[in-house]
């Protein structure tokens, strides 16, 4: 991994007045991931709050080359991108080497971009797709998502009388990718940036698609201030809300196991999203949310254990 | 109060930040106006820019028919929500001489006039950030804003609107009529305490204000093509800032963790070193300082409102 002395050397891959709210970790995961390849990058970016904010035409914040892609197919044309530059080589009509990276929000893959995702790692392509996981739709204004967690407020599952949030957990995109037998998927946080910069790294290096699940904290749709952006992503890996693992060539690893995992209500309790839980009447709904992410977490020591053979002395 | 002409069309430009309530009182204003047999308007610009960033919202009031649906650029009165705004948004761009500047401010109509170079305009100032702390127990200064415009333009009565708040709030707040008393007593506060001065020239200021460069249809590239890289950087969102980052070189270990988080790639290298912040695009938002080792605390933040003072 390079270190941050050698990352400062070189060109900054996104500069600045971008719209993104204050405080935003959009731009911080773009760039990191970005500055992590070994070689150029091309960014396919679908709709959302990282492009919208970035690409207000006829400017850009990009300093690489970048194409602005439909809401539901970023995965579609990262392997058209990666399709033609091989094709281009095989008549010596381009003999450059590049990276291909698409960026897409949770509604762009868990949702509505999940087909063309799924298509382009069965079909292998080499690319690293990277979610940009801010659990709601958010430029279109907080709508819920399949990557919303229980019990968040969203306008589209509003906490009030009749609803305590989203009624549904989360969907395990994870699992879901994992599943085609692709070579790494890792979860990552902007809070560990020594942890984030080694799987971007691991994902370019990869010998097919490579995915990343990034943590994005919005403090305009969870509800907090902007300066409390990475405590709230850390408190989401402390509190196991968020483990930081990855699955390479079928074998899973977590990559930190905090030594005193906290009360999942640390983590809820600093975002408006779920205030509506501290109510006295709601109070139970904690308790339930804390089971299920011990569950999760269980399952996860569990896969780390059962792989635990399958991984080849390094 | 001296009226601005009744039968034309008035053009009125409120500036604020996103999340302030400009648009709910541009609403207001226009429901007012309705109210009274007018014929009006209320636009809030919507941008892809995010909370915290200077928005505007527009009124149109006349006592005709009128069916312009643009944006505003010769208003005829502006009213600025945040006093912050005045230091880096040209919010007099296209105001006619003699034309109204409302702002929310504890400074006298004066010496804002004086301090921010208002002579060709006429000024109206208000506490109304206090006055909303005071009786809404918020800052939110557009209620004695709109109270305050009514008294010096006499384009709304002040009865029209505080029945046309009371109406408004009245389904959400019946159980807690207190509210509502605050929100009257607000408008009533801002109509009573607004203090005001004449135009001192006529002559309008003609500094071109720093604007970003746009192109006209023909200068485009087909295709929606971008052709030139990072370009972005023409926009300067270090106006969407409330606090401001200090760095203090002496102190700095240059661990580069602030370059690393900073998301608005506002933390300035020399070869590979920090030497300060670009002030036109930070957005304030505090991570570096956060990132800053303890031990060395080289970045501090401070209040805008603060340096504005010094
Ligand atoms: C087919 C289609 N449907 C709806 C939209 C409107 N739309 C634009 S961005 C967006 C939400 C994006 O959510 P997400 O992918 O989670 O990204 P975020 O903005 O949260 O970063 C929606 C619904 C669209 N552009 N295309
Ligand atoms: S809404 Fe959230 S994700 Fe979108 S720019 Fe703002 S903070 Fe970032
Ligand atoms: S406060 Fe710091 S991190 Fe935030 S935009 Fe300004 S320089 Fe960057
Ligand atoms: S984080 Fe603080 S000590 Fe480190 S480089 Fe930035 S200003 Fe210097
Ligand atoms: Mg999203």
């Amino acid at each position: 991994m390079p270190s941050v002395k050698e990352l400062a050397q070189k060109p900054i891959p996104l500069v600045g007045g971008h719209r993104a709210c204050a405080g935003c970790p959009l731009p911080i995961a773009a760039r990191w991931v970005m500055a992590s390849s070994d070689k150029p990058v091309v960014a396919c970016v679908a709709t959302g709050c990282l492009e919208v904010t970035t690409t207000i035409f006829p400017y850009t914040s990009w300093n690489v080359p970048y194409i602005h892609v439909a809401f539901e197919n970023t995965a579609a044309v990262a392997s058209g991108v990666e399709t033609a530059l091989k094709a281009l080589k095989k008549r010596s009509r381009y003999n450059g080497d590049v990276n291909v990276v698409a960026f897409a929000g949770d509604g762009g893959t868990y949702d509505i971009g999940l087909q063309a995702l799924s298509g382009a790692l069965e079909r292998g392509h080499k690319f690293v797709f990277v979610c940009l996981d801010n659990q709601a739709y958010m430029n279109t204004g907080i709508q819920r998502s399949g990557a919303t967690p229980r019990y968040a407020h969203t306008t589209t599952s509003p906490a009030g009388d009749v609803l305590t949030g989203k009624p549904q957990g989360r969907k395990n995109i994870m699992e879901i990718v994992a599943a085609h037998g692709i070579p790494y998927a890792a979860q990552a946080s902007p809070s560990h940036w020594k942890d984030f910069l080694l799987k971007a790294e691991k994902a370019f290096k990869a010998d097919g698609p490579a995915f990343l699940n990034v943590l994005i904290a919005c403090n305009l749709g969870w509800g907090f201030e902007p300066i409390e952006t990475l405590e709230i992503s850390r408190l989401a890996v402390e509190t196991c809300f968020w483990p930081l693992y990855e699955i390479e060539n079928g074998v899973y690893r977590i990559n930190y196991k905090p030594r005193h995992k906290l009360p999942v209500e640390e983590f809820l309790k600093r975002q408006r999203r779920f205030a509506h839980l501290f109510r006295p009447e709601n109070r139970h709904l904690i308790e339930a949310v804390q089971t299920e992410i011990d569950a999760q977490w269980e399952d996860l020591l569990r896969k780390e254990a059962a792989s635990a053979s399958k991984a080849s002395p390094s | 109060m001296s009226a601005v002409a009744q039968r034309m069309l008035i053009e009125i430009r409120w500036h604020a930040r996103a999340g302030q309530g400009a648009k709910t009182a541009a609403n207001i204003l226009a429901q007012a106006a309705l109210r009274e047999g007018k014929y009006a308007q209320s636009i809030p610009e919507f941008g892809p820019e995010r909370r915290g960033a200077p928005m505007q919202a527009f009124n149109r009031l006349s006592d005709e028919p009128f069916y312009m649906h643009s944006g505003i650029t010769e208003p005829h009165i502006v009213i600025v929500v945040d006093p912050h705004l005045m230091d880096t948004i040209p919010v007099t761009d296209g105001l006619k001489p003699n034309g109204w500047v409302i702002i929310n401010t504890p400074l006298p109509p004066e010496e804002a006039q004086e301090r921010w170079e208002l002579k060709p305009y006429r000024v109206a100032t208000v506490d109304a950030s206090s006055i909303a702390r005071e009786t809404l127990r918020q800052d939110i200064p557009n209620v004695p804003l709109l109270g305050a415009f009514a008294r010096v333009t006499g384009l709304l009565s002040l009865e029209t609107l505080q029945t046309d708040t009371a109406q408004r709030l009245e389904k959400r707040f019946r159980d807690r009529p207190q509210v509502i008393e605050a929100n009257l007593k607000a408008l009533e506060r801002g109509f009573n305490e607004v203090r005001w001065v004449d135009a001192k020239t006529v002559e309008v200021v003609t500094e071109e204000p720093v604007r970003i460069p746009t192109r006209g249809w023909k200068e485009l590239v087909e295709g929606g093509i971008i052709p030139e890289p990072a370009t972005s950087i023409v926009y300067r969102t270090g106006s969407w800032r409330l606090e401001r980052p200090v760095f203090d070189p002496q102190k700095c270990v240059q661990c580069l963790m602030c370059w690393l988080v900073c998301p608005d790639s506002a933390i300035v290298l020399e070869n590979g070193k920090v030497v300060g912040i670009d002030y036109d695009h930070c957005k304030g938002c505090g991570l570096c300082s956060l990132q800053c080792p303890p031990k060395a605390k080289a970045l501090n933040m401070v209040l805008e409102a603060e340096l504005d003072e010094k």
